[in-house]
């Protein structure tokens, strides 16, 4: 039992490793893919190491650790290097769990892992030391940080917003802390905050934050392992760190709404990095100013010091002067930069808030709550409907109901648009993406992004992400060709990617298409019948040949890339579109390039439906689906071998699926005159589904059918309707595609 | 022979659920039991076996209804003014539980169990389906049969149906 409580909680370490093979299998060289979520594993893996965690794993545990911290530092890529002690780690790490679970003693860690450097990056030497003078005489010129609005600017907002959070908890839990210097928790989530701090800093490119950041951090992480003890000095040096950050923010805040775009931000902070230094190592946290007070200050260039006493007059007392300029700047822009930081100080603790306008909500209360509000509207009909309520005669009734089913409508609306997010974050890292395959594939790419404030289901944004960054590598690595092949072509050298979203037909449609050279169909063939994929000799139409690619496993690439061709990818598309319960298609044309094409609906929450009844039994069909509904005229519907029927739609005989009969139910309109015909359609597909009658129109708050009906595809879902019973959503899909020919049912039969 | 010890789950003391199917009693362990509820409306999946009711709609949730009278094969009875839905909550491994409905013709009581009155389930040959009976207790005379629910609607839970139409003629 000692043992297992030894690593505090075996299970959630399992959990953690889990997480970090899966984001393992993701990264790649020079690239950041993966590392802020493997940071954050490691990190809480570090979180449960406690005195009696076995010896090995410690020092395991604490090398990953520092891997990930000069990976941060490094300008936050993994090194090759990096990856593959990971995975040699995580090896371990598994065998180690695995055995004190067992109870059984764990293996001998590796001797690089435990020996002091085990900080450094492996196989590189540890870069940062040797810029750590011992004596603070000259502290060199301030690094200034640039922002990259153009192409970061949602993940800087983002990071913006985060950080106002992150920095009232540190200053708040450093009070705290000074109180209850013994309070192991709060130090706990002091250290952490710094930690996500300086990681988000380091993801940007915000090298003197990240600095920052990471020297208060090492002090921290002293003051954590206990061999450093809290003063007032270091207490306060803490709090000038995080007022040196709260300056970087508000700068970062006012260039976000176009005050001063692109300049340099400058905020002195070598001096508090200094002190950091020198008090983790035991010495003083004392400002250095103390010992050459005017010294400091012109160290920050003198005008920016002029500006300071105006742009922070709140500064608490405590606070050394030579951390004080709040707002530092370039001389030219100095008052106007002035004027900006000192209203937000002027604002006091609501600036941060108010400048971002966003409030950060756990997404599961926000689901019930969207749940709950799908139940609301339910009842609010429920009561509606009721036969018994329809039965009282008073005007003043009918009107509160009335108010009541506008209020719900409402409700519902904005609940619902609380989930939507605009898909341009998911973008934008795909430009991110483009520039490093560029660079690592030596082709030369431009992506052209188009429709970015399109919004849709935050679920689905976070799906899709993975999806656009599959088939973008795909795009890259297969499509577009190498400069020399384009002039060949007769193209320009620069391979286009066009990402684009819009809203089409009550859904969301999101291209991928480039102008590279096209799906080969003869190679995908020969490839399947290769792999058994297909019979020999086959014939297949190209989209079906370009289907293919979706198939697991299937990768045309000889050479497996870092990029792509390891066969995964392509069906992790499709499974996750599926599940988003959207489509995607490829269309190709060789030596043109190829254009993927998702279908999405707009949230997972709702769908429109039409209510059609078949007998006593109600079905929805999603309106996405559908084109027309009609009552077919007797005479206009003819039979094909008395087997199938087909109706004139528009010019086009299209196939009837008497549904009732289909799904062996009882029905009503024996004679398709006395039905109603809905015209669904799905891909090239359409289908004139009879029905006994139109019931209405209405939106429905999906619910999962659960693991009972999960390997049938007739039924997308459920709903529950308006008097409490449960409609059943049709898969349109399935529908359209249903209907056999007479000789293939025979055959299934 | 060898069908009846396909598996070697045999009923625990404990608290269980008694109910009736017809003139039958059974029990199943009360752990597993969520609630009681009355006989509500219940939809009509199409293309299911006809064990599987349809689904209802508890407090939001969707369920799946199984009939155990169709399950075990007894004879068909109208649904009565006793007929009632027991929730129970299946435990799927690897998952989360998820919750499903037994319409039973009565609930009578919960009983508690010891050892003594529990017994292993009779040998009846091959042509009775044991599987999914635990054991059985004798009780003030009276016979009940223990259920191993959680076998029977986790089988139900991941049954495959056929999408493939017949041609209903």
């Amino acid at each position: 039992m000692s043992v297992i409580s030894s690593f505090s909680n075996v299970a959630s370490a399992v959990e953690h490793l889990g997480l970090i093979a899966e984001e393992l299998a993701f990264v790649a060289p020079n690239e950041d893919t993966g590392l802020l979520s493997i940071n954050r594993s490691v990190m809480e893996l570090s979180d449960l190491i406690h005195p009696e965690t076995p010896e090995p794993i410690k020092a395991a545990v604490l090398a990953a650790k520092g891997w990930m911290d000069s990976s941060l530092d490094n300008g936050c890529k993994l090194s090759a290097a990096t990856i593959e002690s990971l995975g040699k780690w995580h090896g371990w790490m598994d065998a180690a769990m695995e055995a004190t679970r067992l109870g059984e003693k764990c293996p001998d860690v590796l001797p690089e892992w435990s020996s002091k450097d085990a900080g450094a990056i492996p196989g590189k030497i540890a870069t940062k030391v040797a810029q750590e003078p011992e004596a603070a005489k000259d502290l060199g010129e301030e690094p200034a940080i640039t922002l990259n609005l153009d192409s970061d600017r949602d993940l800087i907002n983002e990071f913006n917003g985060e950080s106002a959070e992150l920095l009232a908890n540190i200053e708040q839990g450093i009070l705290v802390f000074e109180e209850n210097p013994d309070d192991s928790g709060t130090i706990d989530s002091i250290f952490r905050a710094f930690h996500t701090f300086k990681g988000g800093a380091a993801f940007l490119h915000l090298g003197a934050i990240r600095d920052l950041a990471h020297d208060l951090e090492s002090m921290l992480d002293a003051i954590r392992k206990k061999e450093l003890r809290i003063n007032s000095d270091i207490t306060d040096l803490i709090l000038a760190g995080t007022d040196a950050l709260k300056s970087f923010s508000r700068e970062i805040t006012a260039q976000l709404r176009g005050v001063g775009a692109g300049t340099p931000i400058l905020v002195p902070t070598l001096e508090l990095r200094e002190r950091a230094k020198s008090a983790t190592k035991g010495g003083s946290a004392a400002p250095l100013g103390k010992a050459k007070a005017p010294a400091a200050a012109p160290v920050a260039a003198a005008p920016k010091a002029e500006a300071a006493p105006a742009a922070k007059p709140a500064a608490p007392a405590a606070a050394p002067a030579a951390a004080k300029p709040a707002s530092a700047t370039p001389p030219a822009k100095a008052p106007v930069k002035a004027a900006a930081a000192g209203a937000g100080a002027g604002g006091g603790g609501g600036g941060e808030g108010g400048a971002t306008g966003f409030v950060k909500l756990d997404t599961g209360k926000l689901d019930s709550m969207v749940d709950l509000v799908g139940e609301l509207v339910i009842a609010q009909s429920m009561v509606v409907q009721n036969p018994d309520v329809q039965k009282i005669n008073s005007l003043q009734l009918a009107r509160c109901l009335r108010q009541l089913s506008r209020i719900t409508t409402e409700l519902q609306r904005n609940a619902m648009s609380l989930r939507m997010v605009p898909i341009r974050g998911v973008f934008h890292k795909m430009s991110r993406l483009v520039r490093d395959l560029g660079s690592s594939t030596q082709k030369q790419l431009t992506l052209i992004l188009d429709g970015e404030d399109t919004e849709l289901d935050r679920n689905i944004v976070e799906k899709l992400g993975d999806c656009l960054i599959h088939m973008i590598r795909n795009s890259c690595d297969h499509g577009i060709e190498n400069p020399t092949d384009r002039a060949a072509a007769g193209k320009p050298p620069v391979g286009v990617i066009h990402l684009s979203a819009a809203h089409q037909r009550g859904g969301i449609v999101i291209r991928v298409q480039d102008d590279g050279k096209g799906l080969n169909t003869e190679k995908i063939l020969a490839k399947a019948t290769e792999r058994g994929l297909v019979k020999p000799g086959a014939v297949l139409s190209d989209s079906e040949i370009h289907s293919l690619v979706f198939l697991p496993g299937f990768s045309t690439a000889d050479i497996i890339t870092d990029l792509s061709g390891r066969g995964v990818g392509m069906d992790v598309v499709q499974r996750n579109i599926d599940s988003l319960r959207g489509k995607v298609e490829i269309t190709s044309t060789p030596g043109k390039g190829t254009t993927f094409t998702i279908v999405l609906p707009l949230t997972l929450a709702i769908i429109e439906g039409l209510i059609v009844g078949i007998g006593t039994d109600r079905y929805i069909i999603p309106t996405l689906a559908i084109r027309e509904s009609f009552r077919p005229r007797a005479g206009t519907i003819y039979t094909v071998q008395q087997r199938q029927e087909v109706v004139n739609v528009r010019g086009k005989q299209t196939p009837i699926l008497r549904l009732g009969n289909h799904l062996g139910r009882p029905v009503r309109a024996v004679n398709p005159e006395e039905g109603i015909i809905i015209v669904v359609e799905s891909g090239d597909a359409a289908r004139g589904i009879l029905v006994d009658e139109l019931i209405g129109k209405q939106e429905v708050v999906i619910k999962s059918l659960g693991k009972t009906f999960e390997h049938q595809n007739l039924l997308a879902g459920s709903a529950v309707l308006g008097d409490g019973w449960v409609g059943l959503i049709l898969d349109v899909d399935t529908l359209v595609r249903l209907t056999p020919p007479p000789i293939k049912t025979v055959a299934a039969a | 022979m060898a069908q009846t010890i396909e598996h070697t789950a045999t009923a625990t003391a404990g608290r269980y659920l008694t109910f009736r199917l017809g003139t039958e009693s059974y029990g199943v362990q009360l752990a597993s039991v969520r609630e009681i509820i009355r006989l509500c409306p219940i939809t009509p999946v199409p293309r299911m076996p006809s064990h599987i009711k349809g689904v209802i709609n508890l407090r939001g949730t969707v369920m799946a209804v199984l009939d155990l009278r169709a399950k075990f094969r007894l004879d068909h009875a109208e649904m009565g003014e006793r007929t009632c839905i027991i929730i129970v909550q299946v435990n799927i491994p690897g998952s989360n539980s998820t919750m499903m409905g037994a319409m039973v013709d009565a609930v009578e009581e919960v009983v508690q169990l010891t050892q003594a009155e529990l017994e292993a389930t009779p040998d009846f040959g091959s042509g009775t389906d044991t599987q999914y009976i635990l054991g059985v207790a004798t009780i003030r005379g009276g016979v009940k049969t223990l259920l191993d629910i959680q076998k029977i609607f986790l089988e139900e839970g991941t049954i495959a149906i056929s999408s493939n139409p017949k041609l209903d003629k």
